[in-house]
């Protein structure tokens, strides 16, 4: 709709505003997490899904609340374990008696038909669980007994992964890791973090109390207008550049990947580059937007080599690496 | 607005174009150019120092390959337009509106909405980014570019003036270093060791002249007048008219002694103490001093170039005078035989043992003497 109609300054001027509120309000529930809040909120208008990586305790549930809360969606939640079939999440046929007494089969939607659905410990589920779960996310529709029911739009998928507890977990294939717009991992909370915390959350959940800072409206135009950013060519240009150096194949491809990261990637790159570009109250996307974004985007598309696993190698530290590289040249 | 947008932008990229070309150079030519002033300014120093270098091909040597680079490093770097906007753009820091807007400018003819809000945007900052482009500072030349300019201008200055070595060996004339470096430098016989090896065998050869003629007159006098022989005050047979004449060419030796060209040939020395020389040359003319020692004549080969002292040349007065004055009876001389047309490898003339010329000669020496003598008056009466 917002496509149709001329874009002007006040638009993109009440998109920052609305976006810089709601960041705002993710950041009085949420202490410490701040660059975590950005990359969320910017993989959230970008349309994506996200996976969330960090022990316990960190407030991976809270945030995910929270931002359910501050948009007012309907959020549900699925806590994987090992025995969690399929149809505990898309849904499944059962028999009901209407009114009149008849018997019939009924679909009866899982918890995936909502806006927001948190997968807990995703990596505890089994793969046939998981592949239905991805499928979903990619398809934005569930088939079951040959009828299609779509999910509802706009639809995020919020995963979330323990990286220390390995016994009884079922990884991600590369495959279906790719289906996540970004890779957020949720970094221990400072000292000063910790005591803000205890001041606002001791004895209460924050996020429960959240009031909409937006409907799902005005987030859907939103979402709209950061489609609109402007991508120079050469800033195009330059995304395609910084994903083929992840490639070891290529030429300045660096050697520590066995696979670099797919075109989905760099798709992924340029979309939640416009988000932050937007969030930055700027209508273009700069070299700095593709920059900060490129690590969550990129560091679940790309596989260490054996040898560099052996040899404790981390690939965020490799990523980075040539990130900087790329910037510098520039 | 947007019109000077249109007409501006561009503009402002082909300027940010030519200032990230000559970085570019500036840059990767800031090696070979060091390397450059290294070797020009080490070559500057040997030149004066050690070794004369020739200039015009080391200059070419030196010169040539950094040069040829440079071409083909300006030919091949120039920055794209692109390039350009994006170097203005991080200048500017304008957060890619300048590149955008650029590209808008350049590339598309119907921008969308956020298109147009973006060159408005642009338009805006337009003034100031001028401004900022106009007003960023010039490249200027950094310390060790300034370092690098005045050591490459004073090796060539270096390089351009005559070796220091030629420079001293032309002026001393008596370095052995000299002469070994002058030999290296030039393969063509030295004419002043030629001339003083001729002068000092002529005056060899009026030596004995003298002392054979003293010989005679002392076989007569041994008949006629025996005290006459032990006062000897004319034993020589010097006229006074003589006299005046080595006074005269003793004037034009003082004039030649001026002349830096003609003061290594010696062809007379006036001594400074009419006494001593009195003592020294009985049978010369009182106060006159005619003599030529072995340490005078041998060691003074100064090199020159045959351009400098090609106005050098040998009357036959001066040799007809050095045999007439010269009777040889203090003269010492070396063991080495007589040599004119030496070739190199004789032509330094060392002083051997001193060997005082004995006055008693055999009546086969005598022959021999007179017959050269003769042959060396003959020489003399062809001259002109």
């Amino acid at each position: 709709m917002q496509a149709n109609r001329e874009l002007t300054e006040s638009d993109f001027q009440d998109a920052y505003n609305d976006l810089s509120g709601l960041k705002q309000a993710l950041e009085s529930t949420i202490v410490g997490q701040e660059g975590l809040i950005d990359r969320l909120l910017i993989a959230f208008i970008s349309g994506g899904h996200i996976l969330l990586e960090g022990l316990p305790g960190l407030g991976k549930t809270h945030l995910a609340k929270a931002l359910a809360g501050a948009t007012g969606l309907k959020f549900s939640r699925v806590q994987c374990t090992p025995d969690l079939m399929p149809a505990d999440i898309t849904g499944s046929e059962i028999l009901i008696r209407d009114a009149q007494g008849e018997q019939r089969l009924d679909f009866q939607r899982g918890p995936i038909f909502a806006p927001l659905v948190l997968v807990d410990e995703i990596n505890r589920a089994t793969p046939k669980t998981q592949a239905a779960l991805l499928e979903a996310m990619q398809e934005h529709q569930v088939t079951h007994a040959g009828i299609t029911h779509p999910l509802p739009s706009p639809f995020w998928v919020m995963a979330t992964q323990n990286p220390i507890e390995i016994e009884g977990t079922y990884p991600l294939p590369e495959a279906q890791l790719d289906r996540f717009l970004v890779k957020l991992n949720v970094e221990f909370p400072s000292e000063a973090a910790l005591l803000s915390m205890l001041e606002i959350s001791l004895d209460d959940e924050p996020s429960e109390h959240l009031q909409p800072v937006l409907d799902l409206e005005r987030l859907v135009s939103i979402m709209a207008t950061g489609r609109e950013i402007v991508i120079a060519d050469r800033i195009k240009q330059a995304a395609v550049t910084l994903l083929l150096a992840t490639h070891p194949d290529t030429s300045g491809g660096t050697s520590h990947f066995r696979y670099g990261a797919s075109p989905r990637g760099l798709q992924a790159l340029l979309k939640t580059a416009r988000i932050h570009a937007l969030l930055q109250g700027r209508l273009q996307v700069d070299f700095d937007d593709l920059a900060r974004m490129a690590l969550p985007v990129l560091r679940h598309r790309v596989l260490l080599t054996i040898e560099s696993e052996l040899d404790g190698i981390n690939c965020d530290s490799i990523l980075r690496q040539i990130i900087q590289e790329w910037r510098s040249r520039i | 607005m947007s019109e000077t947008l249109f007409k501006m932008l561009p503009r402002l990229v082909r300027r940010q174009q030519r200032r990230l070309w000559s970085a570019q150079l500036l840059t990767r030519t800031a090696l070979p150019l060091g390397w450059l002033v290294i070797i020009l300014f080490f070559s500057g120093v040997i030149h004066q120092g050690w070794l004369q270098l020739n200039s015009p091909l080391f200059f070419t040597l030196a010169l040539l390959p950094p040069a040829l680079y440079l071409s083909v490093v300006a030919i091949r770097r120039i920055p794209t337009t692109a390039e350009g906007a994006t170097a203005a753009d991080a200048q500017l820091k304008a957060h890619a509106l300048f590149l955008s807007a650029w590209e808008i400018t350049a590339f598309r003819q119907t921008p969308s909405s956020t298109q147009k809000l973006l060159l408005l945007r642009a338009s805006a900052e337009l003034p100031h980014w001028q401004e900022q482009l106009r007003s960023q500072p010039k490249q200027r030349p950094g310390s060790s570019l300034l370092l690098g300019i005045t050591l490459a201008i004073l090796g060539s200055f270096l390089l351009l003036l005559p070796g220091k070595v030629t420079q001293k060996a032309l002026e001393s004339g008596s370095s052995d270093d000299a002469k070994q470096q002058l030999s290296k430098d030039s393969e063509t016989i030295d004419p002043v060791a030629a001339i003083n090896e001729v002068l000092l065998a002529e005056k060899k050869a009026a030596a004995l002249k003298h002392e054979s003629q003293a010989a005679t007159q002392h076989a007569k006098a041994e008949g006629a007048h025996p005290e006459e022989e032990q006062t000897g005050n004319h034993s020589n047979g010097q006229s006074p008219e003589k006299g005046n004449e080595s006074q005269v060419e003793r004037g034009k030796n003082e004039k030649n002694r001026k002349n830096p060209a003609a003061r290594n040939i010696v062809v007379s020395e006036v001594g400074k103490n009419p006494g001593e020389s009195a003592k020294r040359h009985s049978g010369t003319a009182p106060g006159l001093d005619a003599s030529v020692t072995a340490d005078q004549t041998t060691g003074q080969a100064a090199p020159f170039t045959q351009q400098r002292y090609q106005d050098i040349s040998l009357d036959s007065d001066r040799k007809s005078l050095a045999f007439d004055r010269h009777t040889g009876q203090h003269l010492t001389t070396t063991s080495q035989p007589l040599k004119t047309g030496l070739s190199s490898a004789d032509r330094d003339i060392t002083s051997g043992g001193e060997q005082t010329l004995s006055t008693s000669m055999t009546p086969d020496q005598r022959v021999l003497v007179d017959r050269y003598f003769k042959q060396l008056s003959q020489f003399d009466a062809s001259k002109p």
